[in-house]
């Protein structure tokens, strides 16, 4: 395949972010933490070029990458409250449908949790919720 | 000579510093390089400068199966003792077989937790690093994962 026309699957791509967080309270709010479990749907194709023998095709040390082909997230940033907590880089060596869980500390009820991740093939996508606490009994 | 250490030369130098530290997580540029080379080891250098990485097994506890039952989808957990390793800047995932080494790299903000979860592909059975970058360094913990398919088509 040599034209750089991008793949059908990259054309019809539907980006999709699903988050799931749960705050556990304490005392003051500087001891809260927010459970954040994060899942982009998405292809994470390497791309890579194969020979006959289906071995990577490796060009001046670097991996030959079909540029028609490949797609995969690079960016992704998470914000509470429009401060960024935690940001990655990423490549196609992740697994496809990227789940990535962690906590934040001093999170409180009504703040805005935020996660945005972006694409080689130009796409993006932002899931923003508003923190929710337990009920007070 | 006293010119090079003039006292605004000094200040200067401490401004600049000031700025860089100032500076938000988003703002550190994607190692476009490091991840486009497909040697591990060319990538781990590029990716940190060449620098000493220093054995941190007794800091850092890595989460992996010993056999990966679907290596495209390998679990993998990581925890930091910052009591031991200082407080963690940045975790990066690295899977020695595979074509493109590096997995991800994560910046942590003093707000997180010094934990995470994801999941990555493996090309089979290879050794699996976390190089964690603290304020003290950079220290790594390793783990070697049977596969006996790899996970990394396409």
């Amino acid at each position: 395949m040599t034209d750089q026309v991008r793949s059908e699957e990259i054309e019809n791509y539907t980006p999709r972010t699903r988050v799931r967080l749960r705050l556990k309270e304490a005392d003051n709010a500087a001891g809260n933490v927010l459970s954040v479990m994060s899942m982009v749907v998405h292809p994470m194709t390497p791309g890579i070029e194969r020979d006959a023998e289906d071995k990577p095709v490796i060009r001046d040390g670097k991996v030959s990458i079909l540029a028609n082909k490949t797609h995969h997230l690079i960016g992704w940033e998470c914000k509470v409250n429009g401060e960024v907590v935690l940001s990655a880089d990423l490549s196609g060596s992740v697994s496809k449908d990227p789940i990535i869980n962690f906590s934040v500390r001093g999170v409180e009820a009504g703040d805005t949790f935020a996660l945005t991740w972006t694409d080689n093939q130009g796409y993006s996508d932002t899931e923003e919720q508003v923190v929710k606490g337990r009920k007070k009994k | 000579m006293s010119k090079l250490f003039s006292r605004r030369r000094i200040v200067q130098g401490l401004m600049t510093a000031a700025a860089l530290m100032a500076m938000p997580l988003s703002a550190l540029a994607r190692n476009v390089e490091a991840f486009g080379l497909g040697d591990f080891a060319a990538a781990r250098n590029t990716m940190f400068g060449g620098q000493a990485i220093a054995d941190g097994s007794d800091g850092i506890t890595l989460e992996l199966p010993d056999i990966a039952e679907s290596p495209a989808k390998t679990n993998v957990k990581v925890k930091v003792d910052e009591a031991k390793l200082g407080a963690l800047k940045t975790v990066t995932f690295m899977a020695e077989a595979n074509p493109t080494p590096i997995s991800a790299k994560f910046y942590f903000s003093p707000r997180v937790e010094p934990e995470l979860e994801t999941f990555i592909k493996l090309a089979g059975t290879t050794m699996v690093h976390a190089i964690v970058e603290t304020e003290k360094g950079l220290y790594s913990a390793s783990k070697e994962v049977k596969a006996t398919l790899g996970g990394c088509g396409g």
